[in-house]
């Protein structure tokens, strides 16, 4: 019996802590603080070790831990509503996304690129607009644009449909598109007249 | 001059973008950016909005420390707990006689049925599960009998520190959490250092080991900030101790000696 926990400990270890870097930077994104972020990583790998004997070996392990984090994730913030809010993807207005002018005007003015635009935004700045996302948003941005996971893989971790996936990404992306291009404006790196 | 107005959904160019699209779908659209600098531009400001997340969203490294908690716990979790005092007991002596677990668990044994166990008018505890687990360690869950499912370990070590004579400090550390509290026993002239851990899931966790120069199974004593701390190995984990103004401090990792050291530095 020793030998055997053993054996599931140190398979655990070997398959699942490769991950913990990915882990800790997407609850770190998802949650409020870095103890919070902490505490859901702890949370992940104890539950994930204790239905360890139910983990098909061979599959996606990552996805996998994935999947709990992002479930307790979802369940504590539904529990908890002093955490972020939580909304429905079909209660968001179709955010406006700032158009330029087309064609050959286009890189008249780098000002209003928003290539350009954006790629001069500092990382903390992006880093905030990401977090003021709602939480369904902003998850949905982490696993698929940051952790590279499929819409399939998305919309099991979130239990949600593979549709409700793709209109949460898009509404989040243009959502995100224009809080940036928004302060950007705001700042001086874009020209502001140009954008409405 | 003549103008092209190409009306390709931006929504699309999204799936285009992640690679979701039908295959056929894909190398068509493909095909259509490579010539239409209208679509081409909108794609671009899609995938650059998604290239800039990505490049700011770099992986951030795990903190030592987390990686350590993790480590601990999760050796210290069994994935199937015992389902009896007497299995876990077998267990114990099968598998660890070389350990002086004997003494912990008597210890362990008298302490829970004299002290845990004896009833209170503040609400006594029912010890419902317990076991020994591998590093010496006396793992128990609780009821209390005024109709709350399981007691709070904290909870639980305060009951004991008020009803019981056991000088207990209740121990709350940001690197360790988990130490909820640790005492010093004397038990025939030997001192007996008791640190208990909060397992999660309402259990709570006793280490008993003996503290004294020298007295320690294979541990060495070592200076770290002038302080004195006890370092050693206990089936294939390493741990660092110390003990500052009576509040007992543990790690137990399989980090190398070095890596302790620098953590326990950190946290004295």
């Amino acid at each position: 019996m020793l030998t055997k926990i053993k054996s599931d400990t140190q398979g655990f270890e070997r398959e699942a802590l490769v991950h913990l870097d990915a882990l800790y930077s997407s609850a770190l994104r998802m949650s409020r603080s870095e103890a919070e972020a902490e505490d859901l990583v702890q949370e992940t790998y104890l539950r994930a070790f204790k239905s360890y004997h139910r983990f098909e070996k061979g599959t996606n392990c990552r996805a996998w831990l994935f999947r709990i984090m992002t479930n307790i994730f979802i369940n504590k913030y539904n529990r908890n509503k002093s955490g972020p809010e939580i909304i429905r993807y079909d209660d968001i207005d179709d955010c406006y996304v700032p158009q330029g002018p087309s064609g050959a005007d286009y890189f008249q003015n780098r000002a209003c690129d928003p290539r350009w635009v954006f790629m001069n935004l500092l990382d903390d700045d992006i880093k905030r607009l990401l977090w003021d996302l709602p939480a369904e948003f902003r998850i949905s941005i982490i696993l698929s644009d940051i952790q590279g996971f499929t819409y399939a893989d998305v919309a099991e971790m979130t239990r949600v449909k593979i549709g409700t996936v793709k209109s949460r990404l898009f509404r989040a992306r243009k959502k995100l598109q224009k809080g940036l291009w928004e302060w950007a404006a705001a700042n001086g790196y874009a020209l502001e007249a140009k954008i409405a | 001059m003549t103008k092209t107005v190409c009306f390709v959904d931006e929504a699309e160019l999204n799936l285009f973008l992640d690679n979701e699209l039908p295959s056929s779908r894909q190398s068509a659209l493909g095909e259509h950016l490579g010539h239409c600098s209208n679509c081409s531009t909108k794609y671009d400001i899609v995938r650059g909005l998604k290239d800039i997340v990505r490049k700011v969203s770099r992986d951030n490294k795990a903190p030592l420390a987390l990686r350590v908690q993790i480590l601990s716990r999760i050796e210290s979790a069994p994935p199937k707990p015992a389902s009896s005092f007497w299995e876990a007991a077998k267990n114990i002596f099968i598998f660890r006689p070389l350990l002086p677990i004997g003494i912990a668990v008597g210890l362990v044994a008298a302490f829970f049925s004299v002290v845990l166990l004896r009833p209170s008018s503040s609400g006594a505890m029912k010890l419902v599960n317990e076991m020994v687990h591998e590093h010496n360690e006396y793992i128990a869950g609780f009821e209390s009998d005024n109709g709350i499912q399981s007691a709070d370990p904290q909870e639980v070590v305060q009951w004991i520190a008020v009803n019981s004579d056991m000088k207990i400090n209740l121990a709350r550390c940001d690197k360790s959490p988990s130490l909820v509290g640790a005492c010093e026993i004397e038990e025939d002239g030997r001192n007996i250092t008791c640190l208990f851990f909060d397992r999660g899931e309402k259990r709570i966790s006793l280490f008993m080991l003996h503290s004294g120069a020298g007295a320690m199974p294979e541990a060495k004593t070592m200076k770290v900030k002038d302080k004195s701390v006890y370092f050693g190995s206990c089936t294939g984990n390493n741990y660092i101790l110390w003990s500052d103004g009576g509040v007992v401090s543990i790690l137990v990792s399989r980090l190398p000696e070095n890596s302790l050291i620098d953590m326990a530095e950190n946290l004295i």
